[in-house]
């Protein structure tokens, strides 16, 4: 089940300008985890992941993905290594879903965005693994929350990055689509070998699917199992 | 590919009303005169060649090259700050330029009771310097708040105050200065001269081609800022060009013509219905094919609603365009939020 190390963590401290971890993270995730990122509000999880994609800068520390430091590559060149689904997708006028699905291919093309049959072969490829291709030529404001998340996030699985970070991707679906959506993204990181790393306040469902917790508590980041979270008093102490 | 036939269809439409306009104006040019002479088949008259030399050649590519630059603005604007009701006019750009002219026009009266005439050269000038005060000030503030609403806010006062100091340089100024102060503000493709419209052409080209170049990365940014930072791009930077394109767009464009606000809101919402899209790629040169064919036909209208004079071309564009735009609008809202 352990793949090779793809994320390396090594002395990370993030915060806005003071740090929002007492102690310097030090974790790693290999590729086919399933990662879900557990704290409470105010405890910093939007902000390691807005560290980790670049928003903000380090404190301190250093991220490498693959082994490739991410702050010795330009922003675009990072782009290639790490993705980003925020948890809400913006209803963009006259955008096609296949539009917003074969921006992952921008990375890799030139200033005129062309696309190569090769990049239009992946686009297909995984608009088809994700059952979109009825409504691939949709614009994106006539579907659903759920069905614009979705393509969002085949977007990233486009992009073809080691790593995917997604914000709270089940905030706004309903208890069942929240279920579908992680048991798919589970299903995507082992059969595709990626690791995917998620936000989330869905605790239970969350603990259901996921193959370990990077819990964010007591100013300081750790990576749990599932049963280490489950019995490890955190439900009991904030009772 | 249905987009080139669109682009096909809208490049005619652009040409026929081009042409139609060289015929429009206070003495008639028969239409059949001018289709002869482009098609080779007989000369023109000596009379009518020397009104399109002086003054219709300059009108029209006037408002080839103002309509084109406005509408890029404006869509840029729009995605930029994300919002479909920006523009230059809204976010007080072109407030920005009339304060520069009003400053030179007024101002002129106030300090320089002898003056000579204003050049061209010098309004120019002063509205750019305007249009990029207001900007710069909006740039400003848009790096501290990352709010669009506070952005939009600051906008919409700054164009306050600056009406309001404008209403002060007119309460103490002399009725000639006024009168031609609000006669610019009408707007007006009529007083551009050939030699200056031609200066516009390769401005609004270097401007607009630069901009279309971003077009890849203002594609990745209408999905929001956090993810075009993910994606790469640096949004500062990214602004920073787009503002600056658009400033030196709807200053140049603003000082020949006056602030002629309504194109640069409501053609890329034509071009987004028209085209279907939301690619930039697409929409830029859709937006400036449309936004001349706008133009054209605003100035076309203006001078053949009333046959004793020119009407002031903002009124016409707003009163005429605004029912249509409104009608695009709501027809292209499928939006479920």
């Amino acid at each position: 089940m352990m793949g090779e190390v793809v994320l390396n963590i090594e002395g990370l401290v993030f915060g806005h300008k003071a740090p929002l971890v007492s102690q310097a993270v030090d974790i790693s995730a290999s590729a086919g985890d399933f990662i879900c990122l557990v704290g409470r509000n105010g405890t910093g999880k939007t902000t390691m992941l807005s560290t980790l994609i670049g928003v903000k800068k380090p404190l301190a520390g250093h991220i490498s993905i693959c082994g490739v430091p991410l702050d010795r590559i330009s922003a675009r060149e990072k782009s290639r290594y790490i993705s980003f689904v925020p948890s809400k997708v913006e209803a963009v006028l006259n955008m096609r879903i296949r539009d917003l699905i074969a921006v992952g291919r921008s990375p890799y093309t030139n200033i005129f965005d062309h696309r190569t049959k090769a990049d239009e072969a992946i686009i297909e490829d995984f608009i088809q693994k994700f059952g979109l291709s009825d409504i691939a030529a949709s614009m994106i404001t006539e579907v659903s929350d759920g069905e614009r998340q979705k393509a969002m996030i085949c977007r990233a699985m486009v992009q073809q990055t080691p790593v995917i970070l997604l914000d709270e991707p089940t905030a706004f679906l309903d208890f069942f689509a929240k279920r579908k959506l992680l048991s798919d993204l589970k299903k995507i990181a082992s059969e595709e070998n990626r690791c995917i790393i998620f936000s989330c306040h869905d605790l239970e469902i969350a603990a259901k699917y996921c193959s370990n917790i990077w819990l964010l508590d007591d100013r300081k980041l750790e990576s749990v199992t599932v049963d280490e979270f489950l019995n490890g008093g955190y439900f009991s102490k904030y009772q | 590919m249905s987009y080139i036939i669109k682009f096909v269809v809208i490049i005619i439409v652009l040409l026929a009303l081009a042409v139609y306009d060289v015929c429009t104006g206070s003495n008639e040019i028969p239409l059949s005169d001018i289709l002869n002479y482009i098609f080779g088949s007989s000369e023109m008259p000596e009379p009518y060649m020397f009104t399109i030399r002086e003054f219709r050649l300059a009108r029209l590519i006037t408002a080839i090259v103002a309509g084109a630059a406005l509408s890029v603005s404006g869509l840029l604007m729009q995605t930029v700050f994300r919002n479909p009701l920006a523009g230059p006019y809204v976010l007080g750009i072109s407030n920005g330029a009339s304060l520069g002219v009003a400053v030179i026009v007024l101002g002129s009266g106030l300090f320089m009771p002898s003056a000579a005439e204003v050049s061209n050269f010098t309004i120019l000038l002063a509205a750019g310097i305007g249009a990029a005060s207001v900007l710069l000030l909006i740039l400003a503030v848009s790096m501290r708040v990352k709010d669009i609403l506070s952005i939009l806010i600051v906008g919409i006062l700054v164009s306050g105050v600056v009406a309001s100091v404008v209403n002060v340089m007119q309460f103490f100024s002399n009725e000639v200065n006024v009168k031609s102060y609000v006669v610019w503000t009408m707007g007006s493709l009529d007083s551009v001269s050939f030699d200056d419209s031609v200066a516009l052409v390769p401005l609004c080209l270097i401007a607009c081609a630069v901009l279309y170049l971003f077009s890849k990365k203002l594609n990745i940014l209408l999905l929001g800022e956090q993810f075009a930072i993910s994606m790469g791009l640096n949004i500062k930077w990214l602004r920073v060009v787009v503002f600056v394109g658009v400033s030196a767009l709807t200053g140049a464009v603003t000082a020949f013509c006056g602030p002629l606000g309504f194109i640069g809101l409501a053609v890329p919402h034509i071009s987004r219905w028209i085209f279907n899209t939301s690619d930039h790629f697409v929409l830029v040169p859709a937006s400036m094919i449309l936004g001349a064919a706008f133009l054209l036909c605003g100035d076309i209208l203006s001078h053949t609603l009333y046959s004793q004079g020119v009407l002031p071309i903002n009124a016409v564009i707003s009163i005429l365009g605004a029912p249509f735009i409104i009608w695009i609008v709501f027809k292209n809202q499928r939006t479920v939020i």
